[in-house]
């Protein structure tokens, strides 16, 4: 108990992170920094300190400051039309995507809106989502009013102009229709048959029994004709393109169902086998409402436009004016401050630029550019507000006409053939070669005989077992993986995954950690210089002095009597009497040879002392886990980065298969090449320059650093944590299949045992009633159980 | 035995409610946010800042 008193003081009460030494004191809670206190001030003054008490630290840390105007665009017309999802005279609707929802204190805070602003109507949360829907009186206040507040207490929404086309299609609606209606019927149905299955004998009077037979056939319609027909609809197209997938001999198996029944009904040769249809339409549905459930709250499908800004402010003649990114022309004059993105490749016309591309090119400095050179969309400017001149559109700048390249055009075709079509082909045919050879065997001796078998044939060799087998599979697998952090799109993923041979790695971000560099010094320092330099680098902003600043950050400081700072050069520090010089070859006197590596160099008292190398820092478990892969598959690099590191990575990727300075473009052509020659690649990478190159690769996986965060489209997400778990996850996507071959040989068995009565012409309904829900329950007890325990083997903590 | 023929279409017909209900559940979205409603309905009308510090507030 003492302990967790303990760790709460000395944790932000707001965000539960560090306390620095500049932390702040309000009402007898500690504060991180200010932004987290001011989140504090306003719940407190508006009684909702509830908020803490649901959950310890709720909050998320507020390190950014929200410029003033960082929302004016929202007040722009044609931008508030695409958002409001619903208006009128009173009020308007929006949903809004807030990736901070995470707990109950989120949910009971945005749902308590109104307390903050009495123009909000209501505000509902989605969790799952990470949706928040808002109603709110337009008279009395505006959405851009809205999303202040929204980002005042922390939950600034991500605003992306096709984030409303997003919404769900209602397929996933008709569908539970469908599996409504065919359950209601299998339920009555089964109902209506129990006296044939027990063989009651209703005596001389037959109505009942007519009641029963009619009510089936009456219930019978809506499964064939509603529930089923999606699958009567596929095998359609089937024909029309003439490829087979499973869904044919399904079709097949409820047509030849639905006829022989009323057949046998109007003749009075039997019951029929109307339940065992509503029974097959009922778990075929099920397996596909299994299948088609996914991560809701990921998009997989975001291009560059849901990184970039909406608006940005263009000069309008006297004064600074928001305008919408997508309307800039060549010749426009916009302002971008510090953390916001270049939308469009300008030229630098003024202040100081120092831009960070490192999303673009995986180049983890910024750049200095001076007056006149040109700025690449993509960059985000650090540092004070600078003015551009834009020289080409939005949509026709360096990074994205990446997304005017053949793979982005609409939709591609995948001509992956998974391994149940590929079965599904061999057994229609076996299936109807069973078929007919049996009806020709009765034909010449008893032709109603044959007529029973054929028919007979068809409705036990239906597929059930095996159409249910791969969802149920994949979608175990899928929600497995989903579970320890690695998200995919769909269930062919997991099969795309399983054969993939060749795997494709983006190195900053991706092997490297994005925020975190290496430093070492190669010479040697007594620790009262280690000391000086400390504190000489830390009256510098350079990211190189302040990587130097952390790295000797332990030792006592020294006091400063000079400092002079010469950009593009180095500084030059007075501590405790020595002179210290840090900076560029030239400027501590000495001249090296040319080197890609990125160094920085010492002198001291005039006499040079060595240089410190910056190394992206390769994540935890890297060297383990990239040995493991290269033991089954070929590995590839493509780096944005320079070959400063060629060598340390040659322990892991051949010579061969490392490519540096890679374009965005070079990436994506790399992959597409790969892929074309026959690889099944896959590729990991984390920036919009990969996102070409996870377009092309068979399985494109984006690493992301925090989930919620942008990804670029790809077939996979990854949790940057869990990367090194991808040898185990590639390796239970195998198992996996390993699982449906497995319940493929036991849904033959069934079909063999199945087979054997219909052959022979005496299929009754009773066995058909048994067997096929029997096979159907066993192929999802057998995969559901064999995906589990493949994942306890091999996915272990 | 015609009661039967009554005992049918009673069952038919509760069936019908229930997937009359179904129906109405999906419609209205029930199906779409499972977590949400389960949560929402653990909160206190009007918490005060009572709740929390003498310990009956929601843990998750």
């Amino acid at each position: 108990m003492n302990e967790v008193a303990r760790e709460l003081e000395v944790a932000c009460f707001h965000c539960g992170g560090e306390l620095k030494s500049d932390y702040l004191k309000k009402d007898n809670h500690l504060f991180c920094c200010i932004g987290c206190c001011s989140v504090y001030d306003v719940l407190s003054a508006n009684n909702l300190s509830a908020y803490y008490a649901f959950n310890a630290q709720p909050g998320k840390r507020q390190s950014e400051s929200v410029a003033k105007d960082k929302f004016a665009y929202l007040d722009l017309p044609e931008i508030k039309q695409t958002l409001i999802t619903f208006q009128n005279d009173q009020m308007a609707l929006v949903r809004f995507e807030v990736p901070a929802i995470h707990c109950t204190s989120c949910i009971w805070l945005l749902e308590n809106l109104h307390k903050l602003d009495a123009a909000v109507i209501s505000s509902q949360v989605d969790f799952t989502r990470r949706v928040v829907s808002i109603s709110w009186d337009q008279k009395r206040t505006g959405l851009r009013q809205l999303v202040e507040l929204l980002s005042r207490i922390g939950y600034e929404p991500r605003i992306n102009l096709d984030a409303n086309a997003e919404e769900k299609p209602s397929s996933d609606k008709r569908l539970l229709y469908r599996i409504g209606v065919a359950g209601f019927c299998f339920g009555n149905m089964m109902l209506l048959s129990f006296p044939e299955y027990l063989g009651i004998d209703t005596g001389s009077d037959t109505s009942l029994r007519q009641l029963f037979t009619a009510l089936n056939v009456a219930l019978s319609i809506p499964v064939f004709f509603y529930s089923g027909w999606i699958y009567i609809a596929a095998a359609w197209e089937n024909i029309k393109h003439k490829s087979i997938t499973i869904d044919f001999p399904l079709a097949l198996g409820l047509i030849v169902l639905l006829v022989r029944s009323l057949v046998d009904i109007a003749l009075d040769a039997g019951p029929g086998y109307l339940d065992t249809l509503a029974g097959l339409a009922f778990f075929l549905l099920i397996g596909r409402w299994f299948q088609q459930r996914s991560f809701d709250v990921l998009s997989f499908d975001r291009d560059y436009r849901s990184y970039f800004p909406l608006a940005i402010r263009k000069w309008e003649g006297e004064d600074w004016q928001p305008v919408q990114v997508e309307k800039l022309a060549t010749g426009d004059r916009i302002q971008v401050r510090n953390g916001e993105l270049i939308p469009a490749d300008a030229i630098l016309m003024r202040g100081n630029a120092r831009i960070d591309y490192s999303f673009v090119t995986g180049e983890s400095l910024p750049k200095k550019l001076v007056h006149g050179e040109l700025v690449y969309a993509g960059g985000r400017q650090e540092g004070d507000p600078i003015e551009l001149e834009v020289i080409k559109p939005v949509n026709q700048s360096y990074l994205t006409s990446l997304w005017n390249q053949g793979v982005f055009a609409e939709k591609q075709k995948d001509d992956f053939v998974s391994f149940q079509t590929r079965v599904s082909r061999w057994f229609t045919v076996a299936l109807l070669l069973i078929a007919f050879g049996s009806a020709l065997f009765w034909l010449p001796t008893d032709w109603a005989r044959g007529l029973n078998a054929l028919t007979a044939v068809l409705i036990i060799g239906c597929p059930c077992a095996l159409a249910l087998s791969s969802p149920f599979a994949l979608g175990n697998a899928l929600r497995i993986l989903g579970k320890h952090g690695f998200y995919l799109r769909n269930t062919r993923v997991v099969e795309k995954l399983a054969k993939a041979d060749l795997l494709i790695f983006d190195k900053t971000g991706t092997i490297t950690y994005t925020d975190q560099q290496s430093v070492v010094f190669s010479g040697t320092l007594s620790n009262e210089e280690k000391a000086g330099i400390t504190t000489a680098a830390s009256a510098s902003l350079h990211p190189l002095s302040q990587a130097v600043f952390q790295l000797f950050s332990q030792h006592t400081k020294g006091s400063v009597s000079h400092f002079e700072e010469r950009s593009g050069q180095g500084w030059e520090a007075c501590v405790d009497g020595r002179i210290i010089r840090l900076g560029n070859p030239t400027w501590v006197g000495i001249t090296v040879p040319i080197t890609e590596e990125t160094r920085t160099y010492l002198s001291i008292d005039g006499v040079y002392r060595g240089y410190f190398i910056f190394q992206n820092a390769y994540r935890k478990y890297l060297d383990q886990t990239l040995l493991k892969l290269g033991s089954t598959y070929q590995l590839a690099l493509l780096s944005g980065d320079h070959e400063g590191e060629r060598e340390r990575l040659s322990r892991w990727f051949s010579g061969y298969a490392m490519y540096f300075r890679q374009s965005p473009f070079d990436k994506l052509e790399q992959v597409a090449n790969w892929t074309k020659s026959g690889h099944r690649t896959v590729m990991l990478g984390d920036g919009l320059n990969d996102a070409g190159a996870l377009k092309a690769a068979t399985v494109g996986i984006s690493v992301s650093e925090r989930m919620g965060l942008f990804t670029p489209a790809s077939d996979a997400i990854m949790e940057a944590s869990v990367v090194s778990k991808l040898p185990e996850m590639l390796k239970f996507t195998r198992s996996t299949m390993a699982v449906i071959y497995g319940s493929f040989a036991v849904s033959f068995m069934y079909n063999v045992v199945g087979l054997t009565f219909a052959v022979q012409g005496n299929l009754s309904p009773l066995i058909a009633a048994i067997l096929m829900p029997l096979s159907s329950v066993t192929i999802i007890a057998f995969t559901t159980f064999g995906t589990r325990a493949m994942a306890s083997k091999t996915l272990r903590p | 035995m015609t009661i039967i023929f009554l005992l049918i279409g009673i069952s038919l017909f509760l069936a019908l409610v229930f997937l009359a209900a179904f129906f109405w559940s999906v419609k209205t979205g029930q199906f779409a946010d499972d977590y949400t409603p389960g949560v929402r309905m653990l909160f206190d009308d009007k918490p005060t800042d009572e709740a929390g510090e003498n310990g009956s507030a929601l843990k998750t």
